[in-house]
């Protein structure tokens, strides 16, 4: 029987979400397609938790431990991929399309001499052939993608498939760790929250307006960004009246933006700075004047009072965060 | 009658000063001829003369702005003027006794009753002058430092006010002398007797010589001194309100991009002949300054230090350019600041105020191109700006397959299917993607197709008229525009284009026709006023209020038209207009044009909020305007002062919208 | 030291992209196109290391058809040296068949460091750089955000999820930019005039090996007009319900 090979991705030694959402559709495909699916865990000190991926469907995990796979080393774990693609002999292999797994997916793919469908948001198997889904042109269209190698190997974007519990039990088994070594050496890592976020580098902007109207209203805007871990942007208006540094100002004269959500807040949204943020994929307007032109613009929008609207939606999001 | 002796050191006297005198003007012209060529400046040679008559004999240069230093200044100009003659029967009175050119009569006797009024309005006038100067010192004459703490004024005023003193003593002395015949109609010269009654003959003699020869050296040694000074202008001046161009205020010229290789001016040798002129025509007035919205918003912009830098940096390279050699240091950061150039709003306040006909804007313009385009040099947020302008032809980079959006929900025609119209309507950037713009679009259609005129829009086809590239020096991606636009209106038929937008009117107006694009074009608020006085459209009263108009310095100072938007205001809103202080050939910018609208706006300032201050000022409840760029530049003062409850800002063709029944 | 930049021309990020009639690519009518965004960031921190005096040479490669010489141009204009074109007659969306053709020319090229965008903003693969790395067998760091180049040391930040690292490699190596390494510049005007005389190396290449095909492209369900999830605090829980199932940006 053929297997799927998932491999699993770890952040501050637990699994992310998507490993189980990734698990969950190796299953799902495995069913289909009759074969069984194994999950490989990649760390320093994993053994402990391995198991819990048979809740998502795994038939075995194999876990590859070492302190020198601690963090995400891609050399290593390339290596470690590629022992374990031996062992199993999968027809298919998915990844996470995380920076990780994106960083991961495309060398093991080389390795393998295969190609590889990256950040899929979806896999249907249609006569026993994998149909998959990949958006192009920043989404303007979805393309379905066939993949004829011998071995398959997918990277599934994060979020977008379910996660399903089904309760199977996994075999834990440690995979027998080859020699690694590594052209490159990891100096230094650094968690966010103590350094301010660049706008431009930011996922996620919270943008505050005139709206906002003083430097110390602000910390509601801070407060917001600061669950949400993303920067703090500003507009003109709020730069020039010195509330916010120049280097948080998005628009035509300012920064250049496109993060995946960029909240505003009490800003009307003039042509100046919707062509800094312009390329943002989703965005959210709180504003209290429903005729504002970028209640018309803004994907999501919430009329009302930013002072009410703001803090409530920070304890929201703190509550979904835990 | 001076003796031989004294007659030789007094040609002697006059030949050294005028020997130097020619020799530096003969330098300065020379300095001028080093200058690349301009055609377009003899053209139509008696209008050119009529209006150095009319603006420097009757000194409506210096009067227009500032009239009572400009009475002060005529005073001055006739003193000058007079005594130009004067000097010379004062030199014919050394070789001849009682010389004079108009012999004896009545109209030598009125001309020296003509002499001594003007003399001592002549002395009011350097007295009133060196008051201003030293003691109110305004900033016009006095900021920035250093430019303008020169002591040549002092020396000159002191020179004129000695001159005119020495004179009339010299007269008065002559008269104790000579007795009562010498003078019949001298009043002011017969006052100074008294001062010198009672005094020896041997000391009257004495004395009258002192007079006479610090006179005459004083006529000398400022003939040497003109040149020199920034007193030039008495030469320079008038040959550059002669050289005056004829384009509208800031028209800029082509670069051949096949033909040349170096663009814009990086060394002071790449100026055009007529720009050097206007160096050396500048006195420091500082009229432009006072009139520069980048000077009063105080950012280091000043017009008159562009013109006096520049006149410095190709004085101290005059040796290199007269002898062929290129100049040592390039013209930027040593002799002029990125600061000053990038500061320029291309409003033409300064050309308009100019008593010389100074052509500041295409100077900075064209050292903002060499810039631009040769040194890369430019303020970086203009990097979107460009990219937008070059993929998407518009410059918030928005799609251009969006352009026609805003037609959503309206009627309007697009000229691909219609192929042959009365109008064709270029709607710009600003009135196809700028939120605010798309109103006075939807108005404008809304206009159109009650009134049933027959129009049509380009839509995707249209693209940036490329002004702000331009304006900022990018005139590659200005051409690319602009050749993209007249091969898309030659595919179709059209009496005439109709823009909202003073800027595009403008460039497609006067400045597509080195291109190959030679149309009429009318601006909305032209088009608008014909159709009211024609009764194709019918207004109702609307509640605006008071209102003021804005006068946009592309479609009012550029283009002179200042009366089809306030007609149309009078109609629809059926009141008079309350003006602001600053209006028509004197409106004071938005702060958007020259492409700042582009840039950022951190030094002093900002221009818009001076202008909105302006406006509230009168009262109005509505600020008109009939530029998409002046309007969102008063939208964002006004909401940035907070006071939206109290000014609100309209395009005229949305005035008129709410006013049709 | 030389560098290596791999670029790739891509339809502007504003332009209306329409399926053609076969139902498998896209019309290219009416579309224009640019350097790819993050090829981009490498190209002028190509520049700035040549500014800096730390690269002698830089030339940047590309792929696809003859409208990409007017990429290649335009990097020409901001100041690379060489430009190559490997022609093909269309793009594939295998990028490992893509990073053959590019391996191919590379090992034929002297280089010591080569920059790529981090990824692609018409497909979106984020794969050549790590597929280069295989096949030349040279380190690859990816999503770099900061770049020093000390002889043959390389430091670089690097963005991961949570925060970011420092890494060290030496050159030879594969560097990937992400947005914020640098802001690329405006090519100056002299640089395009000088780049339009100049003529763009080509090489006829074909992909070989395809796994990875398109059977259908499709619009994606129309993007719903602005919603008003509701007034005021209470429609704060909704908001974030439907950022997290519908956006799936949560």
């Amino acid at each position: 029987m053929s297997a799927i090979l998932v491999v699993t991705e770890l952040q501050n030694n637990e699994f992310k979400k998507s490993s189980f959402e990734t698990v969950s559709q190796a299953r799902r495909l495995a069913d289909s397609l009759g074969q069984t699916v194994t999950a490989l865990v990649i760390g320093s000190d994993v053994k402990a938790k391995a198991a819990s991926l048979g809740e998502y469907g795994a038939d075995q995990v194999l876990t590859a431990e070492d302190t020198k796979l601690e963090n995400f080393n891609p050399d290593y774990y390339k290596t470690i991929v590629i022992e374990a693609v031996k062992k199993v002999s999968p027809e298919i292999v998915l990844f996470i399309a995380t920076l990780q797994g994106r960083d991961l997916a495309p060398r093991v793919a080389a390795a393998l001499e295969t190609g590889l469908a990256s950040d899929c948001t979806g896999l249907e198997v249609v006569d026993g052939s994998l149909e998959i889904e990949h958006p192009l042109y920043a989404g303007k269209v979805f393309a379905k993608l066939s993949l004829e190698s011998p071995v398959k190997i997918l990277s599934l974007r994060p979020g977008v498939f379910e996660a399903k519990m089904n309760g199977k039990q996994a075999v834990v088994n440690s995979l027998e760790l080859p020699a690694l070594e590594s052209r490159i050496k990891i100096k230094e890592i650094n968690k966010t929250g103590g350094d301010k976020l660049d706008v431009t580098e930011a996922d996620i902007i919270v943008t505050g307006g005139r709206g906002v109207r003083s430097a110390e209203n602000f910390k509601i805007i801070e407060e917001l960004a600061t669950v949400l871990n993303a920067a703090v942007g500003a507009t003109r208006a709020v730069v020039d009246s010195e509330w916010r540094p120049h280097d948080e100002q998005v628009g035509q004269t300012g920064k250049v933006v496109s993060p995946s959500l960029y909240i505003m807040c009490g800003a009307s949204g003039s042509i100046q700075h919707w062509a800094g943020m312009s390329g943002s994929k989703c965005i959210v307007a709180v504003n209290k004047d429903p005729e504002a032109p970028i209640i018309k613009r803004a994907d999501y929008s919430i009329v009302g009072d930013l002072f009410e609207v703001v803090p409530a939606l920070t304890q929201e999001i703190k509550k979904i965060k835990g | 009658m001076l003796n031989l002796f004294g007659q030789i050191v007094l040609l002697l006297c006059i030949l050294a000063s005028t020997g130097f005198f020619f020799l530096e003007v003969r330098k300065r012209y020379r300095l001028v001829k080093t200058g690349l060529k301009d055609e377009k400046r003899w053209d139509k040679p008696v209008k050119r003369l009529g209006f150095v008559v009319a603006r420097v004999a009757t000194q409506l240069c210096s009067i227009k702005d500032r009239p009572v230093v400009g009475v002060m200044h005529a005073f001055v100009f006739w003193g000058f003027v007079f005594f130009t003659v004067a000097t010379i029967n004062h030199v014919g009175g050394a070789f001849g006794k009682g010389f004079s050119l108009w012999g004896k009569g009545l109209f030598n006797d009125l001309w020296f009753l003509g002499v001594d009024i003007i003399a001592v309005f002549c002395i009011i006038g350097t007295i009133y002058l060196a008051v201003r100067r030293y003691f109110v010192k305004p900033i016009a004459i006095t900021k920035p430092m250093p430019i303008s703490r020169s002591p040549q004024s002092a020396i000159v005023l002191s020179l004129i006010f000695g001159l005119m003193l020495t004179y009339l003593l010299n007269q008065g002395a002559e008269i104790i002398l000579i007795g009562e015949s010498f003078a019949k109609w001298m009043p002011f010269t017969r006052a100074t007797v008294p001062l010198m009654a009672g005094m020896s003959a041997g000391s009257l003699h004495i004395l009258n010589s002192f007079f006479w020869w610090s006179h005459i050296l004083m006529v000398l040694a400022f003939l040497v001194f003109i040149p020199h000074s920034k007193h030039f202008h008495l030469l320079a001046g008038p040959i550059n309100i002669f050289l005056r161009s004829h384009d509208p205020i800031g028209t800029l010229k082509k670069v051949d991009f096949e033909k040349v290789e170096e663009f814009g001016v990086t060394n002071v040798n790449q100026f055009q002949w007529k720009n050097i002129i206007d160096f050396f025509s500048c006195v420091d007035c500082g009229r432009c300054q006072d009139v520069c919205p980048a000077f009063q918003s105080d950012k280091a912009l000043s017009p008159k230090v562009i013109m006096m830098s520049l006149r410095k940096h190709i004085l101290h390279e005059s040796d290199n350019l007269l002898s062929g050699n290129a100049p040592a240091e390039p013209v930027m950061d040593k002799w002029i600041t990125a600061d000053e150039i990038w500061a320029c709003t291309t409003c033409g306040a300064c050309m308009e105020a100019c008593p010389v006909s100074n052509e500041h804007i295409p100077t900075i313009l064209e050292l903002r191109r060499a810039q631009m385009m040769m040194e890369n040099k430019f303020p970086q947020e203009l990097n979107p700006a460009f990219k937008g302008l070059e993929t998407n032809s518009n410059p918030w980079n928005m799609g251009s397959s969006t352009r026609a959006d805003w037609t959503e929900g309206f009627e309007v025609p697009i000229m691909a299917e219609k192929q042959e119209v009365d109008y064709l309507w270029y709607v710009g950037c600003a009135g196809s993607f700028d939120d605010r713009g798309k109103e006075i679009s939807k108005a404008f259609a809304k206009i159109l197709n009650k009134a049933g005129v027959s129009y049509a829009i380009l839509g995707e086809e249209e693209g940036c008229c490329g002004d702000p590239a331009r304006r900022v020096g990018n005139e590659y991606l200005f051409q690319m525009n602009a050749e993209q636009n007249i091969e898309t209106f030659k595919q179709y038929k059209f009496k005439k284009i109709v823009t909202c937008c003073p800027h595009g009117y403008h460039i497609l107006k006067n400045e597509y026709n080195e291109f190959g694009g030679q149309y009429e074009v009318v601006h909305h608020s032209q088009l608008l006023a014909e159709l009211i006085s024609s009764g194709k459209i019918e207004l109702t009263q609307n509640g605006n209020g008071i209102i003021t108009f804005h006068d946009s310095c592309y479609l009012g100072r550029y283009n002179q038209i200042f009366d089809e938007p306030r007609s149309i205001l009078r109609a629809a809103t059926k009141q008079e207009i309350v003006e602001m202080p600053r209006a028509k050939t004197k409106s004071f910018c938005c702060g958007a044009g020259g492409g700042r609208m582009f840039m950022e706006e951190t030094e002093g300032k900002r221009i818009n909020h001076i202008r909105v201050e302006e406006a509230q000022k009168t009262g109005a409840a509505t600020v008109g305007t009939a530029c998409p760029f002046c309007m969102s530049m008063f939208d964002d003062g006004i909401k940035e002062k907070g006071i939206e409850d109290k000014l609100k800002v309209q395009d005229i063709a949305q005035i008129i919208a709410n006013a049709m029944s | 030291m030389k560098i290596i930049v791999c670029l790739k021309q891509v339809p502007d990020t504003e332009a209306n992209i329409k399926i053609d009639t076969n139902g498998k690519s896209i019309s290219e009518a009416g579309i224009k196109f640019i350097i790819n965004p993050y090829s981009e960031y490498a190209i002028e921190e190509a520049i700035r290391l040549k500014e800096a005096g730390k690269a002698e040479s830089i030339t940047a490669v590309s792929w696809g058809p003859e409208r990409v010489s007017e990429a290649l141009k335009t990097a020409l204009a901001m100041g690379v040296d060489d430009v190559l074109l490997l022609k093909t007659d269309s793009y594939s969306v295998d990028s490992f068949a893509t990073a053959g053709i590019l391996a191919a020319k590379l090992k034929t090229m002297e280089y010591d460091l080569i920059l790529m965008g981090k990824e692609t903003i018409d497909d979106g693969s984020m794969q050549i750089g790590p597929m280069l790395s295989e096949l030349l067998n040279i380190p690859c760091v990816t999503v770099v955000t900061k770049l020093d180049v000390d002889g043959e040391h390389v430091t670089v930040k690097r963005e991961v999820e949570g925060g970011s690292e420092i890494i060290e490699t030496s050159t030879p190596c594969i560097i990937t930019c992400q947005k914020g390494l640098n802001e690329p510049r405006y090519p100056s005007i002299r640089g395009v005039m000088m780049a339009k005389k100049k003529q763009v190396t080509t090489e006829q290449v074909s992909f070989e090996g395809e796994n990875l095909s398109i059977n259908k492209l499709s619009y994606p369900a129309a993007r719903s007009e602005g919603k008003v999830v509701g007034e005021g605090a209470d429609a704060v829980a909704e908001l974030v319900r439907l950022l997290r199932e519908e956006a799936k940006v949560l």
